[in-house]
């Protein structure tokens, strides 16, 4: 008989002590990991966000910049606007390089004129932009044409049709960008040519005309030349041209990390009295376990065990137990944070992205790792303690 | 076999309270014997099979296992000589609950790191010996106290040990139940001329062995053989 299979039969037989530590190990390392996905996965959302707009400063219309970041984040619309006059004295700033206008508008939702639920939909220039060029010049040199688009993750042609009917107007799906987690994957791109088309067809097909002005912008983008300082021109930007808040790339989404940095507090905390509380338990219910388990352990030494042995088997049955609470917790908790993703996004206000299954892969073994060793740590005082006594002291009564 | 020289065993159970559970005993027992020690409870019979066993270290004194002191040994040394020369059958119930009898049987074996003949085998045919053929799959609490016991003796014999060391074998036990068990060291003794030494509080049990010795005390008052 090995040292595993006894130890695997011993806690076979204490279900007390096995239930309390498997539930112990279960909800220590399924909080940790949704705790960590999470967290993680709005952090990593905001980045891909940012990476995304490529820009080092967005110009928004005065008063708008928290619904411009809601709208591109979550996906709340936005009727956030500004004369395109703007573009041009931006441009002039010195220390800009590059600036491209882009328009936000959305869909109808319930609507017989639009095939899609209700998504927000950017209208940006191809002459100027660099938001979408280097993913156009990888996958579609040749740029979008008039009645082209190109979606986020999760923008599809309904099932059956060829086309994205919006506002009576058919759009080509020509590609889609890799997933953020924000609500850009739920994002439609075309040309500001396109959106006046869909405008003009709106007035006759749709149920609601599309509301697009010419010469109306929501954002400006902005590229600072290389060895300028990005403040320095924003500084510019927001002395310069009246009516507009430059957001610097760093300080984009703010609110939103700041709600993580908040959550992170929350989240941690809670975990933290958990993990203490848990191993505290864990460790009463060893602690009384390798009290009544004296004589057990005595007769093992009588028997032929060493102190090592009788310290081995203790933290392996810990660890067991560890590991057989840890890994359903785990699991379930990776499964959960999939299932209910949406509703997190909604619950917590802030987007986020789900790893890829070798990121997901690597967590979880972290998180059996940090359970294994959690447990076993806590369980390592009374088996050292139990394992020193005299034989014939364990043994007594 | 077995030599103790002046032994005393001392617990300290307060900051000024100590108890002399053994006082300077001398013994000596013969390859072979089957030696019965009797005395009332808190004489110190447990304590002196302790010692001997290397399970308690004496306050003063030398405890010899064929000349070798017990206490010189490292903890892994005497405990591969726990497992490969001594046989232990405990006053309370020793089987590991979590364990059936044929397993509890086999447990001596993954101490001693000695590659035999199939455990398993010796197991059931141990406990054929004691009377346990049918009951290989039993859990302990599935078992009669007598049976249980029945099953500790023949872990005791396992490893094929060369002192089996008994420990108030039969104290749980009814009256009929106890001349079994007695009459089963008896028939291993007289089969196997394997050394026991095996105390009780009951000396009319002194009968079963070869030699007879009585504590009181802490000391061995007197001997008859």
């Amino acid at each position: 008989m090995s040292l595993g299979r006894l130890a695997w039969r011993n806690i076979s037989g204490s279900s007390f002590r096995s239930a309390v530590v498997f539930l112990c190990a279960l909800v220590v390392a399924g909080l940790a990991l949704s705790t960590v996905l999470i967290l993680r996965g709005a952090r990593d959302s905001l980045r891909l966000a940012m990476d995304r707009l490529g820009a080092d400063i967005i110009v928004v219309p005065q008063g708008s910049e928290s619904k411009v970041e809601s709208a591109l984040l979550m996906g709340v619309p936005t009727s956030a606007s500004m004369g395109r006059e703007t573009v041009a004295k931006i441009a002039a700033i010195p220390g800009v390089a590059a600036v491209s206008p882009q328009l936000y508008l959305s869909s109808l939702s319930n609507a017989s004129c639009c095939s899609v639920p209700e998504m927000l939909m950017v209208a940006y220039d191809p002459q100027t932009d660099f938001t979408l060029r280097p993913w156009l010049q990888k996958n579609l040199p040749g740029g979008l044409k008039l009645g082209e688009a190109i979606g986020g993750t999760y923008v599809f042609v309904p099932k059956g049709e060829q086309n994205i009917k919006l506002y009576g107007y058919f759009v080509t799906l020509k590609g889609n960008l890799e997933p953020t987690g924000t609500n850009l994957d739920r994002t439609m791109f075309f040309t500001f040519d396109t959106a006046r088309d869909m405008a003009r067809i709106s007035q006759t097909l749709a149920e609601k005309p599309l509301a697009y002005t010419p010469n109306i912008i929501s954002s400006v983008l902005v590229k600072v030349a290389p060895g300028e300082n990005a403040h320095d021109v924003a500084v510019q930007i927001f002395k310069d041209v009246p009516g507009v808040t430059p957001i610097e790339s760093p300080n984009l989404f703010l609110a939103f990390r700041k709600q993580i940095t908040g959550l992170l507090g929350a989240m941690l905390a809670v975990l933290a009295i958990t993990t203490v509380l848990s191993l505290v338990l864990v460790g009463l219910v060893f602690s009384m376990a390798a009290n009544e388990r004296r004589r057990e352990m005595g007769v093992l030494r009588a028997l032929g065990g060493t102190r090592n042995f009788v310290f081995r088997i203790l933290l392996a049955e810990a660890a067991l137990l560890a590991l057989a609470g840890a890994v359903p917790g785990l699991l379930l908790a990776a499964f959960s944070v999939y299932l209910f993703r949406s509703l997190i996004v909604r619950s917590i206000g802030v987007p986020f992205l789900y790893p890829s299954p070798l990121a997901l892969l690597a967590l979880i073994l972290g998180g059996v790792i940090l359970a294994l060793a959690g447990v076993t740590l806590a369980a390592s005082l009374p088996a050292y303690r139990i394992s020193r006594l005299d034989a014939a002291v364990a043994m007594r009564e | 076999m077995i030599t103790l020289r002046n032994v005393t065993k001392t617990y300290t159970l307060g900051r000024d309270r100590t108890v002399e559970a053994v006082r300077g005993v001398t013994l000596e027992v013969q390859r072979g014997e089957f030696v019965i020690i009797t005395g009332r409870s808190g004489s110190g019979k447990t304590t002196l099979l302790n010692l001997v066993a290397g399970m308690t270290r004496p306050t003063s004194g030398q405890v010899l296992l064929e000349d070798t002191d017990l206490w010189r040994l490292s903890d892994r040394e005497q405990s591969l000589l726990r497992n490969r020369k001594l046989g232990f059958v405990f006053q309370f119930p020793s089987l590991l609950p979590s364990l059936t009898a044929l397993e509890n049987v086999v447990l001596p074996t993954m101490f001693g790191g000695q590659n035999g003949p199939d455990p398993y085998e010796r197991a059931t045919q141990l406990l054929g010996e004691v009377g346990l053929q049918d009951k290989l799959a039993s859990y302990p609490r599935q078992l009669s106290a007598g049976q249980q016991q029945r099953v500790v003796v023949a872990r005791a014999l396992m490893n094929g040990p060369e002192l089996l060391l008994a420990d108030e074998p039969t104290s749980d036990l009814d009256e009929q139940t106890e001349q079994e068990i007695m009459a089963l060291f008896r028939e291993i003794h007289a089969r196997t001329g394997l050394t026991i030494l095996l105390v009780t509080h009951t000396s009319q049990l002194v009968s079963y062995g070869t030699k007879a010795l009585r504590m009181s005390e802490g000391l061995i008052a007197d001997s008859t053989g």
